[in-house]
């Protein structure tokens, strides 16, 4: 099991060090200027000469790989052009809204998707509510945020249509999570705030993962339930309560677990749209806005930490899949 | 059905707690704005920002300012100023009773710190000051500046949206640290004017609340809060809704005409002037091709169609606010005499780039320009530029678009910084990298006269050398467009300043 996790972590080293190459050699391929971008339209060419040399612009590309690397491996990921912070301070800043968003959307996704998977396998009813379920994810999630805006927010006036919070004044908290702070600093009326704030967007970043997790759970359960050892439950007088939850569920959780990892990658592409849609200030609009100003210190940032989410969780799930069924770790 | 009835409660007591929140802020004297993006910075002297310069000018204020809706520079922190026979030396009285943020009394020794950290060459618009030689101050309430040259653009260079405003002791002494206070005003402010930065929580939202020390009249508003939405459309729902006041940018031109009840229009001249800017490398080499392709897009086939009744015609290389020149730039007319020039000349392909800060109106305009250039013979293609990109366009012409269309701004209304910024050799907006020894040298020429009517036919006859050698367009005078809810009156819009309302002087009626 330890060889398994050293392989993993390996793996993920190696893909994040690849990945830098690929974004840095993309650099010179981008016809974008970092230092125009800092100074301005409208300053003379000396200016932005002089700031292309301050910016080290002027090196070559590997120079420039080599150095940020070695700033790297210190934790220093260098300075964004944007907002002229420190990408670190930006990144603290962006993530908790991204975490939160992502945490509360993986769980509804989830929740759904069991909830629209189990009467599937249990009851008769479960084929129209996968069709709703489908329905509403094959629109372009852009659409869906959209109409879900201008329906609950726009025309009822139920829920806010953006933000991550009221412009009140509410005391800020420590960890930078909305719902944690609220609890913990006591602001009732800020949890209720936040909640509110974060149905609309979560639910749009929801639907398309339900609707994978609950067809893969609902075809891995079918498996299941077809199995000898599910028979012998039955006939051992077991509820069916009991032989879903301590045998069914059990064997049939490791093509699901593989999916909310893979529904993880698909939900950092989401976040682009659902963080602009919804003015979410988290890691996708902050990379957005990176993009415009040729931010590349700005746009690495958001790219690692959105690719070491992905493989942690990644290597989360091989892990509990390999718990569950220890044959695969031999894989 | 316990699980339904308690969901629908908790929906309730959330939709309750967010309406309540709406209601009791409209009671307040709080003005609630949307920016498309985050403000790079406030600090006046990081970067040239579009969003965001109204709440830079109620933070910060510079020695003088234009007028509201003209632009005739009036004094702001300096309540008079006197220039030298030989114009090189400026000398300014500064206003008695200002007071920084922080408290302390602005004396003529603190602009004299602040200015000189306008020159630190690591700022990115220090070159504003160029050309000055020396600084001082003489006494606690005179400032002097005096020039290496005579710059009769100087004064307007000091009135700038993007000019040099006073920066406090609390930022450049008490925070100044090893890089001139460049962090510490990254998100915060210690500045004269009528608003302080209470809260900039970066890409959500910035509140500020009124200075009670401020010098001049106290502003209306008690607050001012900023909020990033990223999406115009979601911009406009929400004004709709008040849920802000002002979308202050990007309002589509072909809603304006048919605003829900309950907003207003704004429109106002200013120095965005649109243009096009001609390749004259691959295909629009040949003076013929260039001038049936001038003949095709003039402006007077899509202008209506595209602004409505929100742009004009241009009347020379300069936007009508900086110089209002007698009539329209008469374009090729002869659709006939085009075709055949483009049959003489063989295929002609060109494409058509558009600058993506604007990009749905940039957008429309380039696709106008794809029909009419069709009707002469010649296709073409578009494609969005990114901002970031179009200043790289020089480094490949032959993979550069034809034709660039965008909207620019200068940084002042002096003629001498349209040209200084795109027409000169080596001007930084100079995209297709132009170069005409004649041209340089009359503007240097122009740039020195002071008698502003001879000025300004000085720099006509600049325009008309660019017009007539197609290498720059003037295309459209397009006003800047402000929608906000009825109620708000004293907007005190300049046009030198994009963009931007004067929340000092704005009120609910």
């Amino acid at each position: 099991m330890w060889l398994f996790f050293l392989r993993r972590i390996a793996g993920l080293v190696t893909v994040l060090v690849a990945m830098t190459i690929v974004l840095f050699a993309l650099q010179e391929v981008v016809p974008a200027d970092p230092a125009r971008a800092l100074v301005g339209p409208n300053a003379p060419n000396a200016i932005v000469e002089a700031k292309r040399r301050q910016m080290q612009l002027d090196r070559a590309l590997p120079v420039r790989y080599w150095r940020y690397m070695v700033q790297l491996s210190k934790g220093d990921l260098g300075r964004s052009i944007h907002t002229h912070n420190p990408v670190t301070q930006d990144l603290a800043r962006f993530t908790p809204a991204t975490l939160e968003l992502v945490a509360v959307a993986l769980l509804l996704g989830i929740l759904i998707g069991a909830g629209v998977a189990l009467p599937q396998v249990l009851s008769r009813w479960g084929d129209i509510l996968r069709l709703g379920l489908i329905g509403a994810a094959s629109a372009p999630i852009f659409l869906t945020g959209l109409l879900l805006s201008l329906l609950f927010w726009y025309r009822l006036g139920w829920l806010p249509g953006g933000g991550r919070i009221s412009p009140d004044d509410f005391r800020p908290g420590p960890t930078g999570f909305m719902i944690a702070d609220s609890i913990l600093t006591g602001q009732w009326r800020m949890l209720l705030d936040a909640l509110a704030h974060l149905i609309l967007p979560a639910f749009t970043l929801a639907l398309p993962i339900a609707v994978a997790v609950g067809r893969t759970l609902a075809s891995s359960l079918t498996e299941v339930y077809r199995q000898t050892y599910i028979r012998t439950a039955r006939a051992k007088g077991l509820s069916e309560a009991v032989v879903l939850t301590r045998h069914a569920l059990k064997n049939a959780a490791g093509p699901p677990l593989l999916m909310i990892a893979l529904q993880v990658a698909l939900i950092f592409n989401n976040l682009l749209i659902v963080e602009q849609l919804f003015a979410w200030p988290g890691l996708g609009l902050y990379m957005v806005q990176g993009f415009a100003s040729a931010d590349l210190p700005a746009v690495l940032g958001v790219a690692l930490v959105a690719a070491t989410t992905y493989l942690v969780i990644a290597a989360i799930v091989d892990v509990l899949r390999a718990l569950l069924d220890p044959r695969l770790s031999l894989v | 059905m316990k699980i339904m009835r308690t969901t629908c409660a908790a929906a309730f007591i959330l939709a309750l707690g967010f309406n309540a929140r709406a209601s009791a802020a409209a009671a307040e004297k709080v003005l609630r704005v949307a920016y498309n993006e985050d403000v790079a910075t406030f600090d006046p002297d990081g970067a040239i920002i579009m969003f965001g310069l109204d709440v830079s000018r109620v933070l910060y204020e510079g020695l003088v300012q234009y007028k509201p809706g003209t632009t005739q520079i009036i004094g702001w922190l300096a309540q008079s100023w006197s220039i030298s026979p030989d114009g090189r030396t400026y000398r300014f009285s500064l206003r008695d009773g200002v007071v920084f943020h922080d408290g302390r009394a602005m004396t003529a020794s603190d602009v004299l710190v602040y200015f000189r950290r306008r020159q630190a060459p690591s700022l990115p618009l220090s070159y504003f000051l160029d050309g000055v030689e020396t600084m001082s101050a003489p006494d606690s309430h005179t400032f002097v500046i005096t020039l290496k040259a005579p710059q009769p653009a100087f004064l307007d260079r000091l009135a700038s949206a993007w000019a040099p405003k006073v920066i406090g002791p609390e930022a450049l002494v008490d925070h100044a640290g090893g890089d001139l206070g460049v962090a510490w005003l990254n998100e915060h402010a210690d500045g004269t004017g009528p608003f302080k930065l209470l809260e900039f929580a970066r890409g959500q939202r910035y509140v500020l609340v009124r200075n009670s020390n401020y010098w001049g009249p106290q502003p209306y508003f008690d607050k001012i809060e900023i909020l990033i939405v990223p999406s115009t459309n979601q911009q406009m729902l929400m004004l709709e809704r008040a849920e802000i006041d002002i979308v202050e940018h990007g309002y589509p031109f072909d809603q304006l005409s048919k605003l829900p009840p309950g907003l207003k229009v704004d429109a106002h001249d200013g120095l965005g002037l649109e243009m096009a800017y001609f390749n004259q490398t691959k295909a629009l080499r040949d003076p013929a091709v260039r001038n049936a392709v001038m003949t095709a897009i003039n402006p007077a086939g899509w202008l209506n169609d595209a602004f409505g009744s929100f742009a004009t015609p241009a009347r020379s290389l300069y936007p009508k606010a900086m110089i209002n020149g007698p009539q329209a730039v008469a374009f090729p007319t002869d659709f006939e005499a085009a075709r055949r020039a483009i049959a003489r000349a063989g295929p002609v392909s060109i494409e058509i780039g558009y600058a993506d800060q604007e990009e749905p109106v940039q957008q429309r305009v380039a696709e106008f320009m794809v029909s009419l250039l069709k009707q002469i013979g010649v296709t073409a293609t578009v494609r969005t530029i990114p901002l970031d990109q179009e200043s790289s366009l020089i480094n490949n012409l032959f993979r550069a678009p034809d034709i660039f269309i965008a909207q620019n701004y200068p940084d002042a209304v002096h003629p001498a910084t349209q040209t200084g910024v795109f027409f000169e050799t080596g001007a930084a907006l100079n995209f297709f990298g132009y170069s005409n020894q004649k041209v340089d040298a009359l503007c240097a020429e122009a740039g020195q006269l002071t008698s502003i009517p001879q000025r300004d036919r000085e720099y006509l006859a600049i325009s008309n050398i660019l017009f007539d050698e197609g290498a720059f367009v003037p295309l459209a005078d397009i006003k800047d467009i402000i929608v906000y809810r009825s109620g708000l009156v004293d907007l005190d819009t300049r046009p030198a300043l994009p963009w931007a309302v004067d929340y000092g002087t704005l009120r609910r009626q």
